[in-house]
């Protein structure tokens, strides 16, 4: 953060970008209980949402039996891809996250997906930890207890699923899924799903069954207990008169109870159908059949590898495997796949059309099957998130569901020929999953507009292309997606949730009044997006075993005859649409445009002694603006061994960092006066005083790719201690650097992909002409993947400095030329090249002693090889090293990291005899 | 004590005229149940949640004394000349007598957590604990005179504190029963079913008794039969007590409404909208009734129209029963607060 004309800052720097693509015109709408900020374009939006938030508000006081004194803000985003620009948390986003509550400021912040039903259950779920944390905090308070912990995560995120939603039917499917597998884990053992979406689930169904076996006020009691003891499961004993070991006995026998009958009516997707495509997780299947060929393909989206791709497989070929079409997220043009959301369709002419996030909004890219070739890439202005595209029967249209900044999904016909975009739905409901008719009368889509749609309802519709009408094709309270024509135009396949689970259903669409489905499937669990192929057979995405697989299902039209069960559709057609309130013309509602409002992000003070450079105290400070986009920095300390020194050893730096927008920028000054020792120059203590100003600009060119510029102008004036001499003067340094990563971590360091940096750089004293030089910094790094948890990593570094008074690098450790001394080797030259075998070595071991266990899990190990050297005007020798290493990822955070091999010394001459040791931290390069 | 007198009717037969000023606040340093602190010859007894006790001159609000006991006040005290009763919760002891002006203890009992107020009548002490039991003890001696236990399997909780008319003790429970235990010697005398937890403390008077429950029902139940008389539903759970009168019963409801209803029939006579949720009682006196607020708000309601008189905002959620002393006016905040209010330009 604070250049000091040097260039340390940026040695080890990497990493992606959250680029800001968008400017956003922030305005905020001010309600009862709330500070709701938005932006322009989504205005509806936001009232309509506010009022969802009061609405949530008023349950929660209930439920919590406490209320909020201030105003809460909510930051909502009309997409999600708006939403992973946020600056509320520095973090990236990724895809699925619906919403986060940030407790340092209390700020929520929400997406909008589409769904009203969704956008309110995950305002509420938000809520709950808004209330949950208030209220903790006021328990603890009140027995003058620390506020410093929270109940476990599986409570936090299952409380607010259990008080913001019904137990639905993809709850029930991951639950079914786990007890019939036997994979569901006993409370007692829950930190092994730590954080993942089968703790939120399986915590919202230990929240129910307390619910309905003690009773819910025991939840509000398991809060208002907090304070009894510092371990939860004792509050949980001391309220329920149960321990976790005990609760469990009877509730994993009552989920036991509930789910193994299942088995007695129904299937396993795995036993009723055939499985295609196994590994990973597999979704959208698209069937593909060449023109005068008789290869079939099935493509799909899936994530094998980590990087979520396009795939294309052999289907009349057994021993095919899946052929990767587009690699995703490691390029700007296909920067991100939505997995479980993003529609594939094929034209007659064999292009797919695929969607994908590329820059600031997601585009549908058109693949010749054939060629395996992109052929264009369509981008509207006007459109931001797209969920689905198909192709019309002639190949000449795609229809499309896609929403614009209002963050409404509505259907758009693109005609590829006459490259023309028209609107066909313009409300506030959902439409999704749309498809042309085969004979392009109609295009049958999902959506919640029936008056079960403001319960969250998803039921099918025809929009007639000749009459512009739409009209009901399903309608009930139950969900019906992903409608598909056959090849012929005689049946129309979707899947509904009729009946408690997700199954595939057909529809003769010759019978005149479409009154009769047929349930063709009795799974277990639960079949997404079924899509027929040539030869009477669907395909279609099953979730199994917490996996999302590709299967086949076969003679579907025997299946339709002899059907599980047939239902007959009685549409009432005096249903009303719903909609949404609004908080428009609420006298409690007022809007205002947003002004930077600042708070207190850190204060802290700190005195630190050290036995070289003595004692020193001092605060830091750091402020941002509700939105996180204006962040400003203070620091401020003194490193005065005596009285007469302080007024000499006042430092203090300010900055301000901007992330408004695309290119961000920071600047600041500073000024730092105390002893130093510096590797990078001579070996000797000194006394610096260095005051000046700085400023650095980050551009990102993609999400990969950014350039960056640094300048300062510093004013230094050095003595030596315990020697003679000194050095004044006025230093100008001036970077421009470029920056590329597109690197996937596994648990140890980078595992796929590369990364590289080059750098140069110009310093020189512009008073004194005590020092100039040129700096060059070049560092590549490069994973080729071996298997899914293994790889080979290559890194090539060359660091240049030359000129008067140029510092020097500096390497040796565990984190470049291993086998040497930390940091011993320096130049004002330095190479290094890094060979290393990554690979899985334990995956888990487990220690019981008599009374606790201990679990560790995750060891990977290394075999490498490493050859450098550094020289300021001569070159010296090369130096090397090669052995093997393991490393532990301790808590997501710090990877400790163990290495042993021998040195090659003397120019390559010599191995070493004895073997070194070198133990550390810090992840691998 | 809570509640006011035994039968808790949480009625104090006086007369405050608005508009009110703040008098004098004081700080405590701790949080406050959900009951109300006791006010015995001008001196405020104020238990904390971090198990100190109190005591403040009403007339200055200054500090008299503090004394710091083995845990958590969680329930209330009971007043008997110079001796002061006290509950505890998520401690060794769960009921203690302290001497005032000797100082020290005048004996202790283990008898399992208590979260609920004392009724001391007669000089014995009653109390609910968190075991579902209802205790009756001798104040003097600190022996127990017999317990109540119910019939449940597993035992549940009782958040309800004991009324009584000197026949009969009343308590509710987790249960969902409300319990009649005979006054002497413990026996059960009957019992009614709601579908819920009981969290309320029931109300007494000559024919009946008066309470909620988490079932979203409030009861009037005959007190020598245990039948039901009527019941009103307020569609959401009660888990507040309630003020009685000779004619009416006032009610805090969950969604942040003061209803008043007719005590033979149940019928809602009038409500009043808070704005958010309400203190765990009303305070009822003769020409008002009182609620806390958790909007930091303390309301004067009028007792036959429901509207408002007069209102204050303090600094914090006003959580606890207000009281009353005289003129005087107490009220507890969850900012660890206590705020005195008196008739304006009245001196005290």
């Amino acid at each position: 953060m604070f250049l000091t004309g040097t260039l340390q800052a940026q040695f080890f720097y990497f990493g992606r970008n959250k680029v800001q693509y968008t400017e956003f015109d922030w305005q905020v709408l001010k309600t009862e209980h709330f500070d709701i900020y938005f932006y322009t374009g989504m205005e509806d939006l936001a009232n309509r949402g506010a009022y969802l938030a009061e609405q949530s508000y008023k349950i929660l006081e209930k439920k919590f039996n406490h209320n909020i004194l201030h105003k809460i803000p909510l930051i909502f985003y009309s997409t999600p891809l708006h939403f992973q620009q946020t600056n509320v948390t520095p973090g990236f986003i990724p895809e699925g996250v619906g919403g986060f509550f940030e407790f340092l400021k209390g700020r929520v912040v929400i997406p909008f997906n589409g769904s009203f039903r969704e956008f309110q259950h995950v305002i509420q779920h938000e809520l709950v930890h808004v209330f949950m944390h208030s209220k903790i905090s006021k328990v603890l308070n009140e027995h003058r207890k620390i506020s410093d912990r929270l109940p476990p995560l599986w409570f936090v995120e299952g409380l607010a699923e259990f008080w913001s939603t019904n137990w639905d039917i993809q709850a029930d499917m991951i639950m079914r899924d786990l007890v019939l597998n036997n994979n569901l884990v006993p409370l007692d053992d829950i930190e092994k799903i730590y954080g993942s979406y089968l703790m939120y689930k399986e915590g919202q169904k230990i929240l129910e069954y307390i619910s309905e076996r003690y009773g819910e006020e025991k939840i509000l009691l398991l809060l208002e207990n907090f304070w009894k003891d510092d371990s939860f499961e004792d509050v949980f004993k001391k309220t329920l008169g149960v321990n976790y070991e005990e609760f469990d006995r009877e509730w994993v026998y009552a989920m036991k109870k509930k789910y193994y009958p299942v088995i007695s009516n129904s299937d396993n997707p795995s036993i009723a159908s055939k499985v295609i495509v196994k590994k990973g997780f597999n979704t959208k299947p698209t069937f593909y059949k060449p023109v005068g060929d008789t290869s079939k393909y099935v493509c799909f989206i899936g994530n094998h590898s980590g990087y979520t791709s396009l795939y294309k497989l052999e289907l009349n070929n057994e021993k095919a495997k899946p052929k990767l079409l587009i690699q995703g997220e490691s390029t700007d043009e296909f920067e991100a796949f939505h997995l479980f959301q993003s529609k594939l369709s094929v034209s007659k002419d064999g292009i797919l059309s695929f969607i994908t996030k590329s820059g600031e909004r997601d585009v549908i890219h058109l693949l010749d099957l054939e060629k395996e070739k992109l052929i264009e890439t369509l981008k509207f202005e006007e459109l931001v998130s797209i969920s689905s595209a198909a192709w019309s029967n002639d190949g000449r249209n795609l229809v499309i569901s896609a929403t614009g900044l209002n963050g409404y999904y509505d259907l758009y016909i693109w005609n590829n020929e006459k490259k023309f975009l028209k609107r066909l739905t313009n409300d506030i409901y959902d439409d999704r999953d749309a498809v042309w008719s085969i004979d392009g009368d109609y295009i049958v889509f999902s959506s919640d507009r029936t008056s079960y749609g403001a319960n969250g309802y998803y039921n099918l519709f025809k929009y007639s292309l000749k009459t512009n009408h739409i009209y009901y094709l399903t309608f009930g309270e139950e969900n019906y997606y992903s409608p598909e024509f056959s090849n012929d135009g005689k049946f129309l396949v979707f899947v509904s949730d009729i009946g408690g689970a997700r199954n595939i259903w057909l529809m003769n669409w010759q019978d005149s009044d479409f009154t009769n489905i047929h349930r063709i499937t009795n799974f277990t669990t639960a079949a997404f997006d079924p899509v027929f192929t040539d030869d009477n057979k669907l395909l279609f995405t099953s979730f199994e075993n917490y996996n999302f697989t590709i299967n086949l299902l076969e003679d579907f039209e025997n299946l339709y005859l002899n059907s599980f069960e047939m239902r007959s559709i009685k549409i009432d057609v005096d249903n009303q649409k719903w909609t949404i309130e609004s908080m428009i013309g609420d006298s409690e509602a007022k809007r205002y445009k947003y002004v930077g409002e600042y708070s207190m992000d850190i204060a802290q003070s700190q005195i630190s002694t050290d036995p070289v450079f003595g004692t020193s105290g001092g605060a830091f400070v750091a402020l941002s603006d509700l939105l996180g986009d204006e962040q400003y920095y203070f620091l401020v300390y003194n490193t005065a061994q005596s009285q007469s020194e302080i007024m000499q050893s006042f430092n203090f730096a300010i900055s301000r960092i901007s992330l408004a927008k695309r290119t961000n920028f920071g600047y600041g000054v500073f000024r730092f006066s105390g002893r130093r020792y510096d590797l990078t120059d001579p070996d000797y203590f000194y006394f610096e005083k260095v005051f000046g100003g700085y400023f650095v600009l980050s551009h990102p060119l993609s999400k990969f790719r950014r350039i960056e510029l640094a300048a300062s102008i510093s004013n230094s004036e050095k003595e030596i201690i315990e020697g003679f001499g000194g050095r004044k003067a006025l230093f100008v340094s001036n970077s421009l650097t470029f920056v590329h990563d597109n690197s996937l971590w596994s648990l140890s360091g980078p595992i796929d992909g590369s990364r590289f940096k080059i750098t140069f750089a110009y310093t020189t004293d512009i008073q004194y002409s005590n020092a100039n030089y040129y700096s060059f910094i070049f560092d590549l790094r490069y994973y080729l993947r071996l298997t899914l948890r293994s790889a080979y990593a290559m890194r090539y570094w060359l660091f240049y400095n030359e000129g008067q008074e140029a510092r020097r690098f500096f390497m040796g450790g565990n984190w470049d030329l291993r086998g040497y001394p930390r940091w011993s080797i320096r130049g004002q030259k330095l190479w290094l090249v890094s060979h290393e075998l990554r690979f899985p070595l334990i995956d888990e071991f487990y220690i019981k002693f008599p009374f606790w266990g201990i679990r560790l899990s995750g060891f990977r190990g290394a075999l490498f090889f490493d050859a450098g050297s550094a020289w300021d005007k001569v070159y010296k020798q090369t130096l090397g090293s090669f052995g093997a290493g393991i490393r532990f990822n301790l808590g997501g955070f710090l990877v400790l990291r163990y290495d042993f091999g021998k040195r090659i010394e003397n120019n390559f001459s010599k191995i070493q005899s004895n073997y070194f040791h070198q133990f550390f931290f810090g992840w691998d390069f | 004590m809570f509640g006011v007198n035994f039968t808790r009717t949480n009625f104090y037969d006086s007369e405050i005229n608005p508009p009110l000023e703040k008098f004098w606040e004081y700080d405590a340093d701790a949080g406050f149940s959900k009951y109300s602190a006791c006010i015995a010859d001008s001196i405020l007894f104020l238990p904390t949640l971090y198990g100190e006790l109190h005591l403040v001159n009403i007339y200055n609000g200054k500090k008299i004394a503090k004394q710091k006991f083995a845990g958590p006040i969680s329930g209330s005290i009971a007043l008997d000349n110079n001796e002061v009763c006290l509950t505890f919760s998520n401690s060794d002891i769960s009921l203690l007598c302290y001497e005032l002006i000797a100082g020290k203890k005048k004996w202790d009992l283990k008898i399992g957590e208590i979260e609920t107020a004392p009724l001391l009548f007669e000089k014995k002490l009653f109390v609910s604990t968190l075991d579902g039991k209802l205790f009756s003890i001798d104040k003097n001696k600190g022996i127990v005179n017999w317990s109540f236990s119910p019939e449940n399997k597993i035992p549940k909780p009782s958040y309800s504190s004991p009324a009584t008319n000197g026949q009969v003790v009343l308590y509710g429970c987790d249960d969902g029963y409300l319990y009649a235990v005979d006054f002497d010697n413990g026996k059960l005398k009957w019992k009614f079913k709601t579908n819920a937890s009981i969290k309320s403390t029931p109300s007494i008077n000559e024919q009946a008794v008066y309470f909620g429950s988490t079932d979203g029902n409030f009861y009037c139940v005959d007190l020598e039969s245990g039948e039901l008389r009527w019941k009103h539903n307020f569609e959401c759970p009660i888990y507040n007590s309630q003020a009685l009168s000779d004619s009416f019963i006032y009610v805090n409801t969950q969604d942040g409404f003061l209803k008043c209803l007719n005590i033979d029939s149940g019928k809602e006579i009038w409500k009043f909208y808070a704005g958010s949720l309400l203190s765990f009682s009303p305070l009822l006196i003769k020409n008002f009734v009182i609620v806390g607020c958790y909007n930091k708000n303390i309301y004067l309601i009028d007792l036959k129209t429901g509207n408002l008189i007069w209102s204050y905002q303090v600094n914090g959620r006003i959580k606890s029963s207000p009281i009353m002393w005289k003129k005087f006016l107490i009220v507890m905040t969850d900012n660890q607060t206590v705020y005195c209010f008196k008739p304006k330009n009245d001196n005290p």
